[in-house]
């Protein structure tokens, strides 16, 4: 069965057109709404819920079944204690399909840089190298797939490594039609060979029974169960000279009719832009050898071999030979490029809407999403293209790369009322892209790359999720913030450093007063700063040493952020400059720091202490001048000190005052 | 033969990668940590070829020994066996089989929150080794000294520093430097008692953290050390404390240093702008004591880039003669052969 | 090759949180790594993420004498900080301490201290919010007598001390508030609440028809004027009219409009867009806004619950008596679209294994639904 599975995706009824000035058609597909249902476990919300988002696409509901202002006599049965913690499932996070997000990254970001520096030059040359480029990526992560499914012995898993596998086997086949169609440099626009070749690559049916039967070389071939399917698969795929030596192989290949056949495969006229022809001549010659096939054919001398008939009604473009063979194939891609072949092969790349709708209408069969793709491809619609790929389930990583490149080589145009609307579509798709692989612990780097080339919108969203990002060691912290500064998001490179220094604290007091400050200085944030230094200064009055002094001493400039701050520091200064016995220069700083009056209310006593041994040195230190600032300071507070310490205080003051009176202290 | 890149994707940030060294063929394997996931560990990988006539060989995983939290440095205490640092405050050593390289690790001795906040977590940052001894550092300001041979823990200095502690590197067997958050250099004398560095400097007047340390292989004064700045800055620590020089090198914060193991005077550095690069430190190192060379003369020192510069940081490095393997947060290893030395 | 999805997209866990009446409100922090809960039983929970998916409960106290209605984080630049509200007429702030030699810290369970307790409410007290970031240390609260009550911590240090800024009072029953998160403090953007009334509407009301719309308007938008320093009730949403439970405004991204959620009889998405400086003198009166209703869903049935925002404001939660939980998203286009339904499945029988769900993630599986069958 067929589900739609693609979550959160657009979705849109107007009435937008691509490539043309009338829109198409809608489909009835469009017209349905998508809206998934989940069933959740257990039954455990049967009443009222509530729901609150977390980070990302993360969210918790819970019972709730009363009203704030209505109290109401329901009582909670045990059902109601539960809380469901829903999460979306990304396949984008598996470990294999990390490689593809990681090097895709690569590519988006050279496409963003191929944008930026050769605004106007043509270089289609170097969007295909891209484009191919996200295919070899595409193609690797394949294979790496397949390994994987390979080694797989729990049936389950094994289960979803093939379905991812069908997953990118589609986007690969994607991928290259519309590289085909609208990013390949085609000589001429004649699109056959490019076609022949993708329904080669991607549908390779019959090329290995080919391969044996001409390695075996036997005569007789025909033997071989598969011989003519082979034969017919050939010719359909264009293979005209595998399909001639194949059919040398045929016991009755002598025979006149092989002969006619292979005479008329061999005189096929075959388009080459090189080949000095015009279309218009190529096109005259082509449908004179159709007609000499045609009339062939209706001579009837094919009658008695039903299966080289069949090759020659597939020549000359019969529908209903293409019909026939259609049930062997599964689906109808396969007989595509034969159709284009021996109907039109001078059709240009934007003509192929009549091709397809043809080889569709071969078989009413139910019709698959690759289906609906490939048709809308071909018709030209790739708005209707797009907006089927985001039904894919690979978290919108084609829809956006893919999108992506048609829009920075031009290739996309999508009017909504006249208005274009091609690169909010591109934006949308890159910053849903973006934002999803920004919740990923180890991918975020990535996701923030995609939302920074959606700017303004990117960068704000970015914003806002990175300052949510948890951050457990300092080196996140400090990768994050150099990440946010090389896009210019200060707002984050400072509420990080303030939310790591907070914690700091918090967790651990004064003991942690370092590294906030350290951490404060980073974001600037004199609040943070604030509180760190009050924390060491009330650990310094409860009689611990004075935290983070090696910091503080070579603070420098950063002690302006913040007065108590740079107290502190001062603070800090003086206790070494009295250690270092350099009594003057100490007495100096502490008085400038009682005379600021910047300290905090707790912190006067420890200062006017501090003054009582300046006071008392051998030689005065503190002038009259200082004494009599220190004296207006104390009875100003006097209340701040016990009255035995005041009256010591006063008394050293008075002290000092008696001997500076008359020779006042050397001012140096 | 011109420089040879190749990339691998292996769904995990590298944050360290070191060859582990052969006594007498080209080593094939290596050790990769990962860091900023769910989930981390330490790989064991071996280079080997998919088919037999293939000229390039492709990082197969060998084993994976998980950690709860960031591998934040691998450093040889042997050829066998390593010292690892680890975000949730463990120190490990851990030992390869000499013989069967697929076998899983050995778990020789774990110190287990070494470092830590009481019961809050605190990252060990990185540690240095030398001669069998492990100095460890960490966000919580503590130096350890370990003995890896009798497993214990020989000196402890509590609050070696107010802030963080992000580099660390021997001078010599009793004598380690260590760099914090912002950008304070300290030498530590460990047999000394007082808890007091015996020496202070600054790497730059930025404030910004040293990133790594390392001393030259040849000329054990000359130090070296990264800053989150991407500047480079060298000591000769037979003068005084102000650098030699100080250049202003890579765009964001130098991840790695490693002086090339057969020439002394090649030095190589990652960053996390994403860039490799090559010195050529003739001038810089074999110049007496009274010259002088002008700061941010990049040019005269002669660098060159290794490798395209990437759009995400390349977090480790490590050199093995012609042989360069580096790790990076766009989940890849790259391996750079042909490198002339 | 026509299986390109994979069926199951989402994972649910269930966490039992033991609380011994009905839940009330749950909170995550800022990061999303620590989730509080609060319920009739009078209990405040906090649960912390445990590394590898899942919760542990951290702490559990009683912390009022009714029934706690909200819960809510303070930026964490502000420290581990909790306010709630009660029954009891009061809110509280709550701050978690450091301190891990107290008993129980062994067991991995924390302290957290009653800082403040603001009892100037004469009734219930139905929901409380800080303030952005930027404006400091700010607290809202509004109770069902229709008191906004606007406090502030002016030392972010001592959060032992809050003044009541400013006390506006509405003369309708309020049961729920939300702060404008818009980052500049600019003119156009002065500091905005929205409050929401849940009061009935009188049926037997007198008066004109216009009164009568009048008097049943039940969203208001209130403004700071750094001029007047004075909060002004600025715009009535004319367009809500029946009793809303829940509102919520959503992450500005640089956008020229706000847009705020309602939670009424459905789930409706207004436009806010501040009129410039002169188009709002012409018009006369005032007039400060146009608004616009973007989307009002029913599909909840009669009354809806919760709405919640998604980070970037790019996805909206809501829940309803209907039992479901409904995610709605912005199309490139500015539509509003349904993405997706949760729903607890009705014929399933009682829960299986419940004790052992507490870490591991359980596949949702998808419901059949008409728009999935294949076409033709």
């Amino acid at each position: 069965m067929y589900t739609f599975d693609r979550n959160f995706e657009f979705e849109q009824n107007m009435n937008f057109s691509s490539f043309s000035s009338s829109p198409p058609a809608i489909s009835n597909v469009q017209s349905v709404r998508r809206v998934k249902t989940f069933v959740l476990p257990d039954k455990c919300l049967e009443k009222r819920v509530g729901c609150a988002w977390r980070r990302g696409n993360q969210f918790a509901i819970y019972p709730r079944s009363q009203n704030v202002n209505k109290t109401t006599l329901e009582t909670a049965t045990k059902t109601d204690d539960k809380i469901l913690n829903v999460r979306q499932d990304v396949v984008l996070f598996t470990p294999i399909l990390r490689k593809l997000v990681n090097e895709a990254n690569g590519t988006f970001l050279s496409v963003q840089k191929l944008v930026e520096i050769s605004k106007s030059s043509d270089n289609q040359v170097e969007f295909l190298k891209l484009s191919r480029q996200y295919r070899s990526i595409i193609r690797v992560c394949i294979e790496s797939l397949q390994e994987a499914a390979e080694k797989e012995t729990d049936g389950l898993h094994k289960n979803t490594l093939v379905s991812y596998i069908t997953i990118f086997y589609s986007i690969e086949c994607i991928w290259h039609l519309c590289e085909i169609l609208y990013i390949d440099i085609i000589p001429g626009e004649v699109v056959l060979p490019f076609l022949l070749e993708w329904v080669r690559f991607h549908f390779p049916c019959h090329e290995q029974t080919a391969a044996q039967l001409l390695e075996a070389c036997e005569r007789g071939s025909e033997d071989h169960p598969e011989y003519w399917d082979t034969v017919v698969g050939m010719v359909v795929q264009g293979r005209v000279d595998v399909a001639r030596a194949l059919l040398k192989l045929h016991s009755a290949a002598d025979s006149n009719e092989f002969k006619l056949v292979d005479n008329s495969l061999r005189s096929m006229p075959v388009y080459s832009v090189y080949g000095g022809m015009s279309t218009g001549e190529f096109t005259i010659t082509w449908k004179h050898w159709q007609a000499e096939c045609r009339s062939k054919l209706s001579s009837r001398v094919l009658a008695q071999q039903p299966q080289l008939e069949l090759i020659m009604r597939l020549m000359v473009g019969e529908y209903s030979a293409f019909e026939s063979i259609r049930p062997k194939y599964s689906s109808w891609f396969d007989v595509l490029g034969g159709w284009v072949l021996f109907t039109a092969p001078w059709v240009r790349r934007r003509e192929l809407g009549a091709a397809g709708a043809a080889c569709a209408g071969l078989a009413p069969a139910a019709r698959s999403h690759l289906d609906v793709m490939v048709r809308a491809l071909l018709e030209g619609d790739l708005h209707q293209v797009i907006h089927e790929i985001q039904q894919i389930s690979d978290n919108g990583w084609f829809a956006s790369h893919l999108t992506d490149i048609l829009y920075h080589c031009g290739k996309l145009q999508i009017l909504d009322h006249q208005t274009d609307v091609t690169n909010r579509l591109r934006d949308s798709l890159i910053l849903e892209y973006g934002s999803l692989l920004l919740e990923h612990k180890s991918l975020w780097s990535v996701g923030l790359s995609y939302l920074a080339s959606c700017s303004p919108e990117g960068l704000k969203r970015a914003e806002l999720l990175l300052e949510r990002m948890p951050i457990e060691t300092e080196a996140k912290a400090m990768r994050v913030m150099a990440e946010a500064k090389k896009y210019g998001l200060l707002s984050v490179a400072q509420s990080i450093p303030a939310c790591v220094g907070a914690r700091r604290l918090a967790a651990r007091g004064a003991a942690g007063a370092g590294a906030a400050l350290a951490w404060g200085a980073r974001a600037r944030c004199a609040a943070l700063c604030s509180r760190a230094a009050h924390a060491a200064l009330r650990a310094y009055c409860d009689a611990r040493p004075l935290p983070a002094a090696d910091l503080l001493l070579s603070a420098g400039a950063t002690l302006l952020i913040d007065d108590t701050l740079l107290l502190l520091g001062k603070y800090c200064d003086f206790h070494r400059l009295y250690k270092n016995r350099e009594f003057r220069k100490a007495a100096k700083l502490l008085i400038s720091l009682i005379t600021s009056n910047i300290s905090p209310e707790y912190f006067w006593p420890t200062l006017l202490l501090d003054t009582l041994p300046l006071l008392e040195t051998d030689e005065p230190v503190l002038s009259s001048d200082d004494t009599y600032e220190i004296m207006l300071c104390l009875e100003l507070r006097s209340t701040c000190l016990s009255s035995e310490k005041a009256d010591l205080l006063r008394l050293a003051l008075a002290r000092n005052l008696a001997r500076t009176a008359l020779i006042d202290v050397d001012d140096e | 033969m011109p420089l040879d890149v190749q990339g691998t994707f292996v769904s995990q940030k590298i944050n360290k990668i070191r060859w582990i060294p052969e006594d007498y063929v080209e080593t094939k394997h290596f050790f990769t940590g990962s860091w900023d996931d769910e989930e981390n560990s330490i790989k064991v990988w071996s280079f080997e070829s998919l088919n037999e006539d293939e000229d390039v060989e492709y990082p197969k995983q060998l084993s994976e020994y998980k950690v709860d939290g960031d591998v934040t440095n691998i450093k040889f205490l042997d050829k066998n066996s390593i010292a690892v640092s680890i975000s949730s405050g463990d120190v490990r050593i851990l030992e390869v089989s000499a013989y069967d390289r697929q076998t899983p690790l050995r778990e020789v001795h774990t110190w287990k929150k070494l470092h830590n906040f009481s019961s809050e977590k605190c990252s060990c940052t990185t540690l240095d080794t030398l001669e069998g001894d492990i100095a460890s550092i960490g966000e919580d300001g503590n130096i350890n000294i370990l003995n890896s041979r009798r497993g214990d823990i020989t000196r402890s200095i509590k609050g070696a520093d107010s802030c963080s502690l992000h580099a660390v590197c021997f001078i010599k067997l009793n004598e380690v430097i260590t760099g914090n958050i912002r950008g304070h250099m300290k030498i530590w004398d460990l047999r000394s008692t007082n808890d007091k560095p015996v020496a202070a400097f600054l790497l730059a007047g930025d404030e910004l953290a040293a990133t790594c340390i390392t001393r030259h292989p040849t000329q054990p004064h000359i130090i070296l050390a990264g800053s989150e700045s991407g500047a480079l800055a060298m000591w000769d620590l037979r003068m005084n404390q102000f650098p030699t020089s100080l250049l202003n090198a890579h765009a964001a914060g130098v991840t790695e240093m490693q002086f090339h193991p057969e020439n002394p005077n090649k030095l190589l550095t990652s960053s996390v702008s994403g860039e490799i690069w090559d010195w050529n430190m003739e001038t810089l190192t074999k110049k007496g004591l009274d010259e002088y060379v002008p700061l941010d003369d990049k040019t005269a020192l002669n660098v060159n880039s290794l490798m395209p510069t990437l759009h995400k940081a390349i977090n480790s490095l490590h050199c093995d003669r012609g042989r360069i393997l580096c790790g990076a947060d766009n989940e890849a290893i790259y391996l750079i052969k042909n490198f002339k030395y | 090759m026509s299986e390109l999805a994979t069926t199951n997209l989402f994972e649910s866990q269930t966490i039992i949180a033991d609380h011994k009446d009905l839940i009330h409100d749950v909170a995550y922090d800022f990061y999303g790594e620590r989730m509080a809960t609060c319920s009739s039983d009078q209990h405040v929970k906090v649960w912390d993420t445990d590394g590898q998916g899942g919760w542990r409960l951290t702490a559990s106290w009683k912390a009022h004498h009714g029934s706690v209605w909200k819960v809510t984080w303070a930026h964490p630049e502000f420290g581990q900080v909790l306010a709630t509200c009660s029954f009891d007429r009061t809110a509280a702030i709550w701050e978690e301490v450091g301190d891990t030699s107290a008993s129980g810290s062994e067991k991995g369970l924390r302290t957290w201290v009653k800082r403040s307790n603001l009892v100037d409410s004469r009734t219930s007290v139905t929901d409380v919010k800080f303030g952005p970031k930027h404006l400091g240390l700010l607290l809202v609260t509004c109770s069902a007598d229709g008191i906004i009550r606007i406090y502030e911590a002016p030392d972010v240090m001592n959060l032992a001390q809050w003044t009541l800024q400013h006390e506006i009072p509405t003369k309708v029953s309020i049961s729920c508030l939300s702060w404008n998160p818009s980052l500049s403090r600019s003119n156009s953007n002065p500091p905005m609440l929205a409050v929401g009334s849940d009061e009935p509407n009188n049926v037997n009301a007198t008066g004109t028809q216009s009164d009568k719309i009048a008097n049943n308007e039940k969203v208001f938008i209130y403004e700071y004027s750094e001029s007047s320093r004075r909060w002004t009730r600025t715009e009535c949403l004319s367009s809500v009219v029946e009793p809303v439970n829940d509102l919520a405004f959503a992450p500005n991204l640089g956008r020229s409009f706000h847009l705020l959620a309602v939670a009424t009889k459905d789930v409706r998405i207004i436009k806010i867009e501040p009129l410039s400086e002169s188009s709002s003198t012409t018009n006369g009166g005032g007039v400060r806004f146009k608004t616009e209703v973007m989307a009002a869903f029913e599909d909840h049935n009669s009354c809806v619950w919760r709405v919640s925002w998604n980070v970037t404001g790019t996805l909206l939660a809501s829940s309803g008596d209907d039992c479901c939980v409904r995610l709605w998203k912005m199309q490139y286009m500015n539509q509003w679209k349904g993405v997706a339904v949760f729903k607890s499945d009705a014929a399933s029988s009682e829960a299986a294994a419940p004790a052992r769900a507490h870490t591991t993630y359980t596949r949702l599986a998808a419901m059949a639904n008409p728009a999935h069958m294949p076409y033709h």
